[in-house]
């Protein structure tokens, strides 16, 4: 009976392989074959209020399936491979674009065209996904796209606590009923006429704490805030909160994520 | 002076060693296969009047340990005489069993032992347990929530029967485990291999039975309770099992209970959909919680009324779930609260409720009935976030499934065969803003039976299975959250299919090798989430979409099993291979998901597929020590693209030495060797075989067990391939240590 087994196995081992396609490959980015080198491949540096256009070419040894372009807010993680960013104030995160495309042939063409907003300021993740008729897919490639932004208020922090936000490496814990001062710059080109800074509790968005920054118009205002951790605060998860308008009613909301224990 | 933990354990164990070790009532012997003196593993022993059951190991060899005084032993062997013998004051005794020929008239097939049923060893942990059993994976989603993986299979591809009722709660993928705890069960025992027809339709990869509470053998009572705490993610639990018989009637009532913390791994990072993250403090954050499980019930017994049952169960596991499992998680989700206990969100609520009644009658036909229902509940609860457009849940409910099932079966048993009919019904309700598959039914009816000629035994059901679903819709947003349309997520659909199963079973006794033979064809009705899921699964990372043109698949089987034993060596062979054609999985399709962070759309496809795999387990005698391996190798392709079915289990071999080192204290060590994964799906990642080493230490006395077991010693960071958080690159539990403690107490009325 044994040998049954195995003849039945065998028989249906000869149809496995005789059957069977091998198209395991995952397409590639074959970037050469763009006329004027235009790339994603690189870093990319855009402005708000303009339209970005991003083009790459695929290629597939049997034949292309789909291209999803999605392009999000980098803050919060990092991504294999990733350079760290540091501290990075961003304004407008819930600005996001996914676009899917077809793709056909051994050799195919993807492009987008989108607008940012005049909202946005940061750092975004351009990942682009692409597969195979097969299914196969590609490690998704990964690029960061850097967002200038002249039409909202810039918030700048140079100094926590004595310490430069620019060299934290973990996540900023501070304890109820502590002072924590705060100092920078917020500026505009066509003057700040209202600036804010809140501390909010995340679990239930309340505002425990918050101050207006004093402003005459000026195009630029130094501050240094000392901010009472109220005494008693909930341990938890909390939002700094650093809002602005300028005189053109542009409005800014920018922040990090901190836990209070 | 301050002392580490462990050292309180370790004073714990030894003064629970030192109070636990009493005066015993014991007989101990070996049974032998009368024709060929050779020894019989796994035969049945059961003690009178204590009613204590065990089996032979595999030399044969059992000791028997009663509070009462013992007089009289019954065994039993599948394929032999069972014999009854009167101890007359021996402590020391050997059983002789003569085999059955099958042309000897009347074939004596003895309550549920069957040559296809295997039963499975306890240890102090259920996941352990079943990892050891060849041709059985399983994945560990918590204290008492499981998801054994048979053969390759798992889901809705397997069965699971809680005293021959099936457990429909773990159909839905890797990380919907069925909720039960072995401690509250008279046992574990499972059936390899698909078209067995008394276990459903379902059961492909094959089932795993949990035995409901048996009858004592007379009025008196029997408790197990017992403790264990596992070093690693420090897990404690209690459980209790208690019978209590008074002339005709039982009661009997349960209970567990266990806490568990956050999963230690030694894994500083990982990856999700190409975000790196950090893990801080060597542990999966919000992955501990609490799991209960409870049992009351009774059985009745009259020579005119028969046999009576009622069982009430229930479970409920409170859980966190690994920030990455629901959503994108930040990296401060990642760095841990100091509690390891914490449950935060994301997490879950799963429970189960059965009850379950028995009506057993001996006549000309043993009659038995079983009627269940049973309710299973699983809530996730994640913070509130929209996929693509559309405004922000109000809720943390992301997804609910209920699903309530009612069982029946009646059954009439010959000497020669059985027949009967089974009838099921499932009602599936969903809810919660991240949609997965919508409302559903699952309706059987089903005849049975089988008959043993001279030659070998015929087996066949006949099912009709009604399957469907409602239609489900969600607004379509545009990038402003304002409605555009409507995202049809799923039509109704209604299918009433037709199902079979036939099985050839053909036992060959050679001089020196017991061989079965097993042939089945059966078809298999796709399940409801085949047809109609469409959404993003958190457990499984993935969006899954369901195809309503599904058509049942076709599966022929055959299987071969041998054994052999001598004085000092037994070896138990199990194979198969299986070819299906029209064999629904789920693979990657060329298109991505239309919401974000959800990466690729896997469809239910159905192409035809051919699965072989190999069993063997043996056991060698070296002086007082025993050398054991048991060893498990599968094999399962897609036909259409010669690739691997997706988590394929890749072949691993476990050894174990078992050593006595004092009079009722022996040591264990054990290597499991897990080689690479080298038959992988579409996508699949390739795994890295590993090299894991064990150890334990049993202390077996009068009526207790002191384990102390140790599982990858050294700490090895390894990745599981068929468990779901190898998709993200999370290793498996790293070292455990558990000292477990069990107690047996029988009270015998003395007459």
């Amino acid at each position: 009976m044994k040998n049954l087994t195995i003849l039945f196995a065998t028989a249906a081992m000869i149809t496995l392989f005789s059957c069977g396609t091998s198209d395991i490959d995952p397409p590639t980015i074959c970037t050469e074959n763009v006329e004027n080198g235009i790339s994603t491949l690189d870093e990319v540096d855009a402005d708000a209020g303009t339209t970005v256009t991003l083009l790459e070419s695929f290629c597939d040894d049997e034949g292309l399936g789909e291209l999803r372009w999605d392009i999000h807010s980098a803050e919060g993680h990092s991504h294999e491979g990733e350079e760290e960013e540091g501290f990075v104030l961003h304004s407008g995160t819930d600005w996001s674009v996914l676009e899917i495309q077809d793709l056909s042939g051994s050799n195919a063409e993807g492009q987008i065209s989108f607008d940012i907003p005049n909202t946005a300021r940061g750092v975004w993740d351009v990942v682009v996904s692409f597969s195979d008729a097969e299914g196969n897919a590609a490690t998704d490639m990964v690029t960061p796209l850097h967002v200038e932004n002249d039409f909202i208020p810039l918030f700048t922090l140079t100094d926590v606590n004595g310490v430069d936000p620019a060299t934290w490496t973990d996540e900023q814990v501070w304890s109820a009923g502590s002072t924590v001062t705060l100092t920078g710059t917020v500026e505009d080109s066509d003057g700040i006429a209202d600036a804010e800074i809140l501390l909010i509790r995340e679990s239930d968005e309340t505002e425990i704490w918050s101050t207006e920054i004093a402003v005459s118009s000026e195009t630029s205002i130094d501050f240094s805030i000392e901010m009472m951790v109220p005494s008693d605060a909930i341990s938890g998860e909390y939002h700094l909160e650093m809002e602005a308008e300028d005189g053109a009613g542009n409005a800014m909301h920018t922040g990090f994520h901190l836990e209070v224990e | 002076m301050i002392y580490p933990k462990s050292a309180w354990i370790m004073a714990a164990f030894i003064v629970l060693v030192s109070n636990t070790i009493q005066a015993q009532s014991s007989v101990s012997g070996h049974v032998y296969d009368a024709e060929k003196t050779s020894p019989l593993s796994d035969a049945l022993v059961q003690a009178w009047p204590c009613g204590a059951i065990l089996s032979t190991d595999s030399y044969g060899t059992f000791n028997v340990e009663c509070a009462t005084e013992l007089d009289s032993l019954k065994v039993s062997s599948f394929g032999f005489t069972t014999v009854t013998i009167v101890l007359d004051g021996n402590s020391v005794i050997d059983v002789s069993l003569t085999p059955l020929h099958v042309e000897v008239k009347p074939i004596t097939i003895t309550g549920e032992i069957d040559q296809s049923v295997i039963r499975i060893v306890p240890t102090s942990d259920l996941m352990h347990t079943l990892d050891r059993t060849p041709g059985i994976r399983s994945l560990d989603l918590g204290a008492g929530l499981i998801q054994p993986v048979l053969r390759g299979l798992m889901g809705s591809r397997i069965a699971i029967l809680d005293g021959g009722v099936p457990i429909v709660g773990g159909r839905w993928g890797q990380d919907h485990g069925v909720l039960v705890d072995p401690d509250l069960y008279e046992g574990i025992e499972w059936v390899p291999g698909g078209g067995h027809v008394w276990l459903g339709p379902n059961a492909v990869g094959g089932g795993v039975k949990f035995s409901s509470i048996y009858l004592l053998g007379e009025s008196g009572s029997r408790t197990q309770y017992g403790t264990n705490y596992r070093i690693g993610d420090n897990r404690s639990k209690v459980y209790v099992l208690s019978r209590l018989r008074n002339k005709n009637m039982q009661f009997h009532v349960g209970f567990s209970a266990s806490i568990f913390g956050d999963r230690n791994v030694p894994q500083n990072t990982f990856e999700y959909i190409s975000r790196t993250y950090e893990i801080a403090e060597g542990r999966l954050p919000n992955t501990g919680g609490t799991a209960y499980h409870g049992l009351a019930g009774f059985i009745y017994s009259t020579e005119g009324l028969g046999q009576i049952s009622l069982d009430i169960r229930w479970s409920n596991i409170q859980q966190g779930l690994f920030p990455g499992i629901v959503g994108i998680p930040s990296q401060r989700d990642l760095m841990g609260d100091g509690n390891i206990y914490s449950v935060d969100l994301p997490n879950q609520h799963a429970s189960r409720w059965l009850v379950s009644s028995k009506w057993m009658k001996q006549g000309d036909f043993k009659r038995t009935f079983l009627f269940s229902l049973s309710g299973n509940e699983r809530i996730e609860n994640a913070p509130p976030h929209a996929h693509g457009y559309g405004p922000k849940p109000k809720t943390d409910l992301s997804l609910s499934l209920h699903e309530y099932h009612l069982f029946a079966e009646s059954k009439w048993e010959g000497e020669r065969g059985a027949f009967g009919f089974q009838a099921e019904l499932l009602r599936g309700k969903t809810d919660g803003w991240e949609f997965l598959l919508p409302n559903h039914y699952r309706d059987r009816v089903s005849a049975v039976a089988d008959y043993t000629f001279n030659s070998g035994s015929f087996g066949a059901r006949m099912d009709m299975i009604s399957t469907g679903n409602e239609s489900y819709s969600e607004p379509l947003y545009a990038i402003n959250n304002e409605v555009i349309g409507e995202d049809i997520r799923a039509t109704a659909l209604n299918n009433v299919t037709p199902s079979w199963a036939f099985s050839w079973f053909q036992p060959i006794d050679l001089e020196k090798i017991k061989m079965s033979f097993t042939a089945s064809a059966y078809t298999r009705v796709p399940s409801n989430y085949a047809l109609a899921a469409n959404g993003i699964h958190h457990g499984t990372f993935r969006f899954e979409q369901g195809n309503p043109n599904l058509k049942p698949e076709t599966a022929f089987e055959v299987r071969a099993s041998g054994s052999s034993s001598s004085e000092k060596f037994n070896i138990d062979i199990q194979s198969f291979a299986s070819l299906h054609k029209g064999f629904i999985h789920i693979t990657p399709t060329a298109s991505f998901a239309p919401i974000a962070h959800s990466g690729q759309i896997y469809s239910f496809k159905a192409t035809d597929a051919f699965r072989t795999g190999l069993e063997v387990k043996m056991n060698l005698q070296i002086g007082r020590g025993k050398l054991a391996t048991t060893s498990s190798v599968l094999g399962q392709w897609a036909l259409e693209t010669g690739l691997g079915l997706p988590f394929t289990s890749p072949v691993d071999i476990i050894n174990s030495y078992a050593h006595p080192i004092a009079d009722k204290l022996s040591i264990t060590l054990s290597h499991r060797a897990i080689a690479p994964s080298y038959l992988v799906a579409r996508n699949e990642d390739f795994t890295n075989g590993t090299s894991l080493f064990g150890m334990g230490l049993t202390l077996k006395m009068n009526k207790s067990v002191l384990r102390l077991e140790a599982d990858n010693l050294f700490n090895k960071n390894w990745l599981d391939h068929i468990s779901a958080y190898r998709t993200l690159g999370l290793v498996a539990q790293g070292r455990w240590v558990s000292f477990s403690w069990s107690y047996d107490l029988n009270l015998f009325n003395k007459n």
